[in-house]
């Protein structure tokens, strides 16, 4: 059951990246455009589809709430403001699609909300993201970083990442959508923005090398893990050709692989930490989730007393737990007993 | 004419629907204040209360910044709508009366007040 809502938690967050990717993506790039008939051209590729797109930051928050409460409860609060900002910088897009076509003289605002807000979330996702992998500070279970202890120079360098990430996913979208001019521009910024993200991978891989990030020694630990790194590798060789290509369609497709490569391949590196050496899927799981896990003693320290409660009722299904652990180590040979790495910076 | 079409030039019925266009808004607004007052001191109705569902570490500092900034892009906004909506019923209905806009959605109420292309700019009525 907990493998269940990991994997459902894992594929609204894949999906929300790609798929609002796409339109955050595009307004970055909208900022950047001028002229009236390319403005409406690059609105009118996302409008029908961004409100659906953005849903699954909905879901993916909900999912969080009912299954995995204690990291809902940590990281919403540790990340209170930015959070807030990324909310405002989403809501100030939103209406720019329905208020930019109401009014001439002052389209600018819009314009600008709609640029604006899409750079506020997207720098504010990647980073979020930053921050969580270089790791947050804790005492006792509880977030102790302060108003802005999220705000490091990683983080920072995420956020562009991502900027430059969605950008690019943006770009190739047009590319497939659009015609003329707004074609062309995009065929035009995709090798550029591709650069950008290889720089920007390259500067994180030196960047964890330099600060011996605890990740890093997981990876070497386990060199199997470089599966989704050499799909990254493949999909951005064939993205490569397709740009030689003046290849309208592929560049999309490959970017996307690109991202869900890059998805797994941070997953990986934290599995099964939901909080980076905090907190495990399991000890993250809501107690009504959990059934067995209790019984198999996969949980190290125990969050909650209510889940240990709810274990010892359940000891009569303690055989059907076995299967289900052998089910659990069949799909992820050896990575529940990773051991604990690095530079953690619980205080217990 | 049919009923229906009669409906549509009946002075007093017109005046009433014109000042009933902040009434979704009231109730949407009056209806959640009722709900979230309503509740105090509970956030859950009797299971937990509010003083025990704030986070620990959050400073009032933090609460205050996120509370100016919701209130004045959400009075940005509500500015701007009410402004949008009064000047599209002073303008009053254009072309065909009972006919839905070629590009008017479901999921776009304000898409009714389009007219045109979406690429087209010079659909912008009085006001401007």
């Amino acid at each position: 059951m907990v493998m269940f809502w990991v994997s459902l938690l894992a594929i609204s967050i894949l999906l929300y990246v790609l798929l609002d990717g796409v339109d955050l993506g595009v307004g970055l790039l909208f900022g950047l455009a001028n002229g009236e008939e390319r403005r409406a051209g690059m609105l009118s590729a996302v409008a029908p589809i961004w409100d659906g797109n953005e849903t699954w930051l909905v879901i993916t928050a909900v999912i969080l709430w009912g299954a995995f409460p204690v990291v809902y409860a940590t990281l919403l609060s540790a990340f209170y403001l930015p959070l807030i900002v990324m909310l405002l910088g989403l809501i100030l897009r939103g209406v720019a699609f329905e208020f930019r076509y109401k009014t001439q003289r002052l389209r600018w605002i819009w314009d600008l909300s709609f640029a604006g807000g899409s750079l506020i979330a997207t720098f504010i996702q990647g980073m979020t993201v930053g921050a969580l992998v270089e790791g947050l500070q804790f005492t006792n279970g509880q977030y102790s970083g302060g108003e802005v202890g999220w705000l490091t120079p990683f983080a920072v360098l995420c956020g562009i990442g991502l900027c430059l990430g969605y950008a690019l996913l943006g770009a190739c979208w047009l590319a497939k959508k659009c015609e003329a001019e707004i074609r062309d521009v995009a065929h035009r910024q995709i090798p550029v923005l591709a650069m950008g993200v290889l720089a920007f991978l390259v500067a994180v891989f030196a960047y964890a090398l330099a600060e011996n990030l605890p990740i890093l020694e997981r990876w070497i630990d386990r060199p199997y893990l470089f599966v989704f790194p050499a799909i990254g590798a493949v999909a951005a060789a064939v993205l490569a050709l397709s740009i030689l290509r003046h290849d309208d369609h592929r560049p999309f497709y490959t970017v996307a692989l690109i991202f869900i490569s890059a998805f797994g391949t941070l997953a990986l590196s934290f599995w099964p930490y939901m909080i980076p050496f905090l907190i495990t899927v399991d000890q993250a799981a809501a107690p009504q989730i959990q059934p067995y896990v209790h019984v198999l003693g996969l949980r190290g320290d125990r969050l909650s007393t209510d889940a240990d409660l709810h274990a010892h009722q359940l000891q009569g299904l303690q055989g059907q737990g076995r299967n289900n652990r052998r089910a659990l180590n069949w799909h992820f040979p050896d990575l529940t007993q990773v051991p604990f790495f690095g530079r953690c910076r619980r205080a217990s | 004419m049919s009923f229906k079409h009669r409906l549509a030039y009946i002075r007093p019925l017109l005046w009433l629907t014109f000042l009933s266009f902040p009434l979704p808004f009231i109730a949407i607004i009056t209806g959640w204040f009722t709900a979230e007052v309503g509740r105090q001191p509970w956030v859950v109705f009797g299971v937990l209360r509010t003083a025990d569902a704030m986070t620990p570490f959050l400073t009032t500092r933090q609460a205050t910044i996120s509370l100016v900034i919701f209130c004045s892009v959400y009075a940005l906004i509500f500015l701007f709508g009410t402004f949008y909506i009064y000047r599209f019923i002073r303008t009053g209905p254009r072309g065909k009366l009972f006919e839905v806009p070629h590009l008017a959605v479901p999921n776009r109420p304000m898409s009714l007040a389009d007219e045109g292309p979406i690429y087209e700019t010079s659909h912008v009525g009085a006001g401007e």
